[in-house]
């Protein structure tokens, strides 16, 4: 019992919470209380240490984040939601689908967009720059070329940025459903 | 039990419980596993989701040596209790009317 408890408190531990503290405090009162005197009894009743850290701050997470906008925070819920979901053996694969379809492909969208803006941004400025060396027409042509780049580039950045906030919030909600269904079916059995 | 339970209903049924009497961590889980299955691990979250909403409260008192943590309703507790039963009859009525009662 005490090294589970131990183990507990390990992976408690990362989260740097109050939380964690009360959830610890909670678990020491119920293995003391209930008949667990073997490290086997504790994982049989309430699941590995690994698996029950990740159930507490995962539904804590979750809880502490239905509201917040902040993408910093929504990406740490979809990975504690990832990580509660890779914690039965069964769900694996879909927890690699999940990490592809909503992790990889929307970052590999965000940096080829990202790449094609900053070209553009930059080509603007080499026009202005490049365009110096001709007569005067010739020169106000390329800068309000070099411009008209300079400011749809800029523009489309922020569009980009309010896209892509809009998405994370998205598969964060995506994630709180996915893990109520997969999580009940798994944590009441 | 075959149904699953919702969240509302876990609250109503700890809440239920809490308003027989004060019960610690581990009793409390037991009571509620006697009539319905959850697993071991969802109590915690529902504790701390009532005592953050002032449904329920803590105290310490000795036991062996230690300080056991029990369960309190409170008033807020003991509305929100008549609520959750007040929505689940009416659930029921409709599921029953629906399913024909027995």
């Amino acid at each position: 019992m005490d090294q589970y408890l131990e183990k507990l408190r390990k992976y408690l531990s990362k989260y740097n919470s109050e939380d964690a503290e009360s959830a610890l405090e909670f678990y020491t009162d119920y293995l003391t209380d209930g008949p667990f005197s073997t490290y086997e009894d504790c994982v049989n009743d309430l699941g590995t240490p690994k698996f029950l850290t990740r159930k507490i701050m995962a539904e804590y997470s979750i809880k502490k984040n239905k509201d917040s906008k902040k993408s910093r925070e929504n990406m740490k819920t979809i990975w504690l939601v990832i990580l509660g979901i890779c914690s039965t053996p069964i769900t694996i694969p879909l927890a690699v689908m999940f990490f592809v379809f909503f992790v990889i492909m929307p970052l590999v969208v965000f940096i080829s967009v990202f790449a094609v803006l900053l070209s553009v941004f930059l080509s603007g400025i080499a026009f202005i720059i490049g365009g110096l060396r001709f007569d005067l027409q010739t020169i106000l042509m390329f800068i309000g070329a070099g411009l008209v780049a300079i400011s749809v580039s800029t523009m489309l950045f922020c569009g980009l940025f309010w896209i892509s906030s809009k998405t994370i919030t998205g598969i964060k909600k995506l994630c709180i459903w996915a893990y109520g269904k997969i999580g009940k079916r798994k944590g009441d059995k | 039990m075959a149904l699953k339970v919702t969240t509302e209903l876990l609250d109503g049924c700890v809440l239920g419980v809490l308003s027989n009497d004060d019960y610690y961590g581990y009793a409390l889980t037991q009571k509620i596993q006697e009539s319905i299955s959850v697993s071991s691990s969802t109590i915690y979250p529902v504790m701390r989701r009532l005592k953050k909403q002032g449904l329920v409260t803590v105290y310490d008192s000795p036991y062996q040596g230690r300080n056991r943590r029990y369960y309190k309703i409170t008033d807020d507790g003991k509305n929100e209790l008549k609520q959750i039963i007040f929505n689940w009859k009416e659930f029921q009525n409709n599921i029953n009317k629906l399913m024909g009662d027995e």
